[in-house]
């Protein structure tokens, strides 16, 4: 499978680097589509979460859906999702509220990107 | 030796002591049902007798017994812990993938594990730590306290740092820690290294067996 031609534009997923870490291109489809699945419900959990400031259950989510991220290749996102869990739990959700939009935004590029992928697949 | 145990693993055969300890009967007496044709068994070059497991699970169905029939899977069984389904899926495309005689089992809370640990008694247990309503690592401290548990392999899986793992109290004395993204090459290697020793395990006396146990 070349991943290049699949993914025309990427900004978040790197599917080199997924397949370094698999060893396997072919199962990503699949670990799209869970993906896609599970984006749903983490955002209610997320919704929920911001409501009630409830920042133990905002960096609950962030750290999972950063393992996601890790895992599918968008390493960088990961990276900027951890910094706004370490701010987190270091400040309040006031401060850090910017920079929360910022992924939540991101996740959503993220999102079309995968879509992009498996249309294309 | 590892040419013997990949033969073994290939073959579905085991030894004399493990077809004893299955069947709880001694190893006389498992000579005993060999001479009688009612286990299949030969002998190798080097005068070890080899039992077909196809044979023990027969004999066992035929006596009825159920107790003994999870350690006659020649299948490493392994449950997987994550509430991340993406992690999840990565891990079982990729058991598919393998090909290696493995029965893996995945779960997404720790509740659920808890629950049906007992029954699935894993060779091996690959965890997050960061797991829902339960504390990850009081769950895997628990399982490594507990008897029944002691001959588990651990393997925990996480998202969180050395110095964040540190802070909480850390994991079991010997736990392997491997960081998300996860390098599957990897746990590959680990699942195959853990196949081979159980392997081993097996064709080992019972006496010495148990001493592994204690």
């Amino acid at each position: 499978m070349n991943a290049s031609a699949l993914l025309p534009k990427q900004q978040h997923l790197d599917l080199e680097r997924f397949q370094l870490l698999n060893a396997d291109l072919s199962i990503f489809p699949a670990v799209a589509r869970v993906f896609i699945s599970v984006l749903p419900d983490w955002r209610k959990e997320m919704q929920r979460a911001i409501v009630w400031t409830d920042v133990q259950a905002v960096c609950d989510s962030l750290h999972k859906m950063k393992g996601s991220c890790s895992m599918m290749g968008a390493e960088q996102l990961a990276l900027e999702i951890a910094q706004v869990e370490h701010a987190l739990l270091l400040g309040d959700l006031d401060r850090s509220t910017p920079q929360l939009l910022n992924v939540l935004r991101k996740i959503g590029d993220m999102e079309d990107e995968v879509k992009v992928f498996l249309a294309n697949a | 030796m590892a040419l013997k145990v990949n033969d073994d693993l290939a073959a579905d055969v085991c030894g004399t002591f493990y077809a004893a300890k299955v069947l709880g009967i001694s190893v006389a007496t498992v000579q005993g049902l060999v001479e009688k044709g009612e286990l299949d068994a030969w002998k190798t070059k080097g005068g070890h007798r080899r039992i077909s497991m196809a044979s023990l699970r027969a004999y066992l169905t035929k006596h009825g017994s159920n107790d003994s029939a999870n350690l006659l899977s020649p299948n490493l069984r392994v449950l997987v812990v994550d509430d991340d389904e993406v992690a999840l899926e990565i891990i079982r495309s990729s058991v598919e993938k393998w090909s290696l005689p493995i029965d893996c089992t995945y779960m997404t809370s720790a509740i659920e594990a808890m629950l049906d640990i007992g029954k699935i008694k894993p060779d091996v247990l690959v965890s997050d730590l960061n797991i829902p309503k339960v504390d990850g690592f009081e769950f895997l401290r628990k399982l490594r306290s507990n008897h029944d548990f002691s001959s588990t392999a651990f393997l925990v899986i996480t998202g969180l740092t050395e110095e964040e793992i540190a802070a909480r109290g850390g994991v079991p004395e010997g736990t392997p820690v491997l960081h998300k993204p996860l390098d599957m090459r990897w746990i590959h290697g680990f699942m195959s290294a853990m196949i081979i020793a159980r392997s081993l395990y097996r064709d080992l006396p019972a006496t010495v067996r148990d001493s592994f146990a204690r």
